[in-house]
């Protein structure tokens, strides 16, 4: 279908649009077309093959599902539009494929002033791919099992707030920005790949990321190579690593939680960075004057990020008993490490309560529990009264 | 082999010792330990790999070893100090029955403190309503329980080896520092001298041969936390992760089992003869 | 016992020299599973724009763009690299940096927008130009004073991150200010040779 006229179309009952052939299934050429509710199934893939193409300006897409075996949505030299409610998912019934061949669920390309609104993306390349656009409002999309799920790539003025991902690569992946706003998003169990991350900034300058859920991922924030950014009031628990600067400077970090994490935080080249009233589940606390803030500062141990970056294969000792000692052992010269003098005594954040969901299906796994538990219990009672008891 | 000298054995030893005051202070100590380990973290849920899980992993890899190796190797030595050890090699009893049945023996005495420990923790937390994923709480049990019957295998042959208490005291404390404290530092330092392409297949190969080493790898990943041990390992942590992993542990398991009871009773079997 | 273990190891190690004797810095495959870009942290998709180094002690660094791999001798130079491979654009074989020939344009569309790609030889570059409409053709000897901008049409933000005195007057500067020092100093000196 191609539309180069003005056009609003509404599908009132359920419209099948199928596509058989690499050219878009919908291809927009018209300034300010309204498109709803429709079903698109996009049957080839390869190259840039998509589903929705829009090479317009004020172009509204409104509750499509698209299943596609190539993108989702393109957005070339479109300003102004919005993409609202949409789900985008990768058709499976092609049999599986690899993360090469998948593209994207919603791509933009030198498309400004765009609003990217409830989608929901599963199982693509990138969720959403921005590049070399401005001025984007991303905001309560959801994205799952896909490479990154928010990906950003010269990327200015842009906010991106409220949205979730899960078990994906990377949840956003901000590169090369200025000016970003990364607020209350949630990126949780990105862990399963070996370089995955809750957020990853990159080259990121001037911009605010706050207010964030990072739980469960591999590394909760990945910082690299950016500038004068805050980081305030973000959650980071249950990763394995909380946080991890690499040649970040000048960036001010500060009342973020960091709970549960098997390291809170990892730091090379980064010296210049403000840390302050972060609260680190592990720190060592004093407060003697009542402030609400500890006397003892927090350093952030390099000695094993050091260690495998020179040897990559020493990372089979993460968290070993024996580099913990090691890594004390060079605790007396603090010189150059990255350090939070006045760690918080409590949460910043009051903590969502997780076991309010949880508790619905963990009753019956608690009692599970006990009885596993009383058993061994017996065993070992019994075990110690017979061989006590029993004399020859 | 006589099974039943060996179950006369076995018996003889697990009276003994839940007579001896130091089983009943390791299990006093580890229950402590994991119960306020638990208390500390009550607040947030344990499944999978995260800070709370990483914890529990460190007391049982500082913990467990060195309780194997001591009650193991006192139990040995003290055969030898008390001289009973001459008496029972008059008797038509082969020495495997002995070594076999010392090591049953002993493993229900160590496994006895484990259940206990872990059947106080499990209630505890079940009592107080956290969410203690059940699977974590298996799989802990289970390398638990494979860590300290690797463990006493070497706490045999420190047994063995040793001239009397004091002896297999040091040893145990060195072979326990040397396993789990000085590992990396000592194989850090040795394997910078190689070449860089050497260190990854050296370093697994060293990896299997420390039962400390392996088994906290393996909890690691079987807790998902595989992708942490970087691109380098990938496969092997694919791998690890499925059924075919357990099966590797229990292969290597069993390996050792084998390998260190067929040295220890060869070690006793050449001392009888000299007898 | 402790002599089979002696003996194992042995062996072991000597399979690693034979098996690193045989191999004088070959290119190792990519691995969508795992590998990313040592400078960028992006997967690196097995396609053209992927490059390699291999380091003296036959440690492997891939990059998902030209303008990485560049960035990362400007960074950690270049006394330890053993062999730099690039890809041909056509069929994804390796090919060796100095040999290869590379065609630059900020309209090419690569994973960093460094807008570089290259051919295992010369004709195979020129008809890629052809087709294209647009290229400037480079040898790697011309490319070591190539400007390595990468493309970023929208960011006409870019003046500001000059702000610490180094404004450029010229309209097409867009450097990211995060190069290297050195490597600024660099690009400043031979763009005024190259005189764009």
């Amino acid at each position: 279908m191609h539309i180069d006229k003005r056009l609003v179309i509404e599908a009132l009952e359920q419209v099948v649009l199928v596509n058989d052939h690499p050219a878009p299934a919908i291809f927009i050429q018209a300034d300010g077309v309204v498109i709803q509710g429709i079903r698109i199934i996009q049957k080839q893939g390869g190259d840039e093959s998509t589903a929705v193409s829009v090479q317009a300006d004020g172009v509204m897409l409104k509750e499509l599902e698209i299943r596609t075996h190539g993108y989702g949505i393109q957005l070339r030299d479109a300003h102004g539009g919005a993409l609202e409610g949409n789900y985008i998912a990768w058709d499976r019934s092609q049999g599986p494929s690899t993360l090469g061949e998948k593209g994207n669920g919603i791509d933009l390309y030198k498309s400004s002033n765009n609003l990217i609104e409830q989608n929901v993306i599963v199982n693509m390349r990138d969720g959403i791919y921005l590049d070399n656009s401005k001025d984007l409002m991303i905001a309560d999309n959801r994205i799952f099992g896909s490479r990154y799920g928010i990906h950003c790539m010269y990327v200015d003025g842009t906010e991106i707030v409220g949205n979730i991902g899960e078990n994906n690569i990377t949840g956003a992946m901000i590169m090369g920005v200025r000016d970003v706003i990364v607020s209350s998003n949630s990126f949780a169990e990105q862990r399963s790949n070996v370089n995955s991350q809750g957020i990853l900034l990159y080259d990121v300058r001037d911009s605010l990321v706050e207010k964030n859920v990072l739980e469960g991922n591999r590394v909760g924030i990945y910082l690299e190579r950016s500038r004068q950014n805050e980081l305030s009031y973000n959650s980071i628990s249950r990763n394995f690593v909380g946080m991890q600067f690499v040649s970040a400077e000048d960036n001010l970090i500060h009342y973020n939680d960091f709970v549960g994490n098997v390291i809170e935080a990892e730091a090379t080249k980064s010296e210049s960075n403000q840390l302050h009233q972060n609260f680190w589940d592990m720190a060592a606390l004093l407060d003697l004057n009542d402030d609400g803030v500890s006397e003892l500062s927090y350093a952030i141990n390099p000695f094993y990020r050091n260690l495998i970056t020179r040897i990559p294969a020493f990372q089979l000792f993460f968290q070993s008993p024996g580099i913990h000692f090691l890594s004390t052992m060079a605790e007396q010269d603090r010189q150059g490490w990255t350090i939070d003098p006045s760690p918080g005594m409590k949460l910043n954040m009051p903590r969502m309560d997780l076991d309010a969901d949880a508790d619905n299906n963990s009753l019956p796994e608690g009692t599970f529990l006990i009885i596993v538990a009383s058993m061994l219990l017996l065993v070992s009672g019994l075990t110690i009264i017979y061989s006590r008891g029993s004399k020859e | 082999m006589m099974l039943s000298d060996m179950l006369l054995v076995a018996k003889k030893e697990i009276r003994i010792g839940f007579r001896n005051p130091w089983a009943y202070s390791f299990l006093i100590l580890f229950t402590v330990f994991s119960l306020s380990l638990l208390l500390i973290n009550a607040r947030y849920e344990v499944s999978g790999y995260s800070g709370v899980t990483g914890s529990m992993l460190s007391l049982i890899l500082y913990l467990l070893p060195l309780m194997s190796l001591f009650l193991g190797s006192f139990s040995l030595t003290a055969e030898k100090e008390e001289g009973s050890w001459n008496l029972l090699s008059t008797y038509p009893l082969g020495t495997s029955s002995f070594i076999l049945g010392k090591y049953i023996g002993l493993s229900v005495v160590l496994l006895t403190i484990l259940f206990f420990g872990y059947g106080v923790m499990g209630l505890a937390s079940g009592m107080a309503g956290q969410n203690f994923e059940i699977n974590t709480y298996l799989l802990f049990l289970f390398f638990s329980c494979g860590l300290v019957l690797l463990f006493l295998t070497l706490a045999l042959w420190i047994g063995s080896l040793a001239k009397n208490r004091w002896q297999a005291l040091t040893v145990s404390v060195m072979v326990w520092f040397f396993t789990v404290i000085a590992w990396p530092t000592l194989l850090i330092a040795g394997l910078g001298l190689f070449p860089y392409l050497w260190i990854k297949p050296l370093l697994t190969l060293f990896t299997l041969l420390n039962p400390a080493e392996f088994v906290r790898l393996f909890v690691v990943i079987k807790l998902g936390g595989g992708s942490v041990l970087g691109p380098e390992y990938y496969q092997w942590v694919n791998w690890i992760q499925g059924s075919s992993g357990s099966l590797l542990f229990l292969l290597l398991f069993f390996f050792w089992l084998l390998f260190s009871l067929t040295c220890v009773c060869w070690i006793w079997e050449r001392r009888r003869a000299r007898v | 016992m402790k002599k089979g273990i002696i003996a194992i190891s042995l062996m072991l190690v000597l399979i690693a020299v034979t098996g690193c004797g045989k191999q004088a810095y070959q290119p190792q495959a990519i691995n969508e599973d795992v590998d990313v870009c040592v400078i960028c942290n992006m997967q690196v998709k097995d396609d053209a724009y992927a490059t390699q180094i291999v380091t003296k002690e036959g440690k492997s660094l891939k990059f998902d763009d030209l303008g990485c791999m560049n960035e990362w001798k400007a960074q950690n130079g270049t006394e330890d690299i053993g062999m730099e491979y690039v890809r041909d654009y056509n069929d994804k074989e390796w090919i060796e940096y100095k040999k290869a020939t590379y065609v630059y344009d900020a309209s090419i569309r690569t994973p960093m927008a460094y807008g570089l790609v290259s051919f295992k030889d010369k004709q195979a570059a020129e008809q890629f130009i052809e087709e294209q409409g647009v290229g400037q053709l480079l040898s790697s000897e011309e490319l070591a004073n190539h400007t390595w901008e990468q493309s970023m049409d929208m960011m006409d933000m870019d003046m500001h991150m000059h702000e610490d005195g180094e404004t450029h007057e010229e309209p097409h500067t867009h450097e990211q200010s995060h190069t290297h020092e050195e490597s600024h100093a660099h690009d400043e000196h031979s763009e005024d040779q190259s005189g764009h």
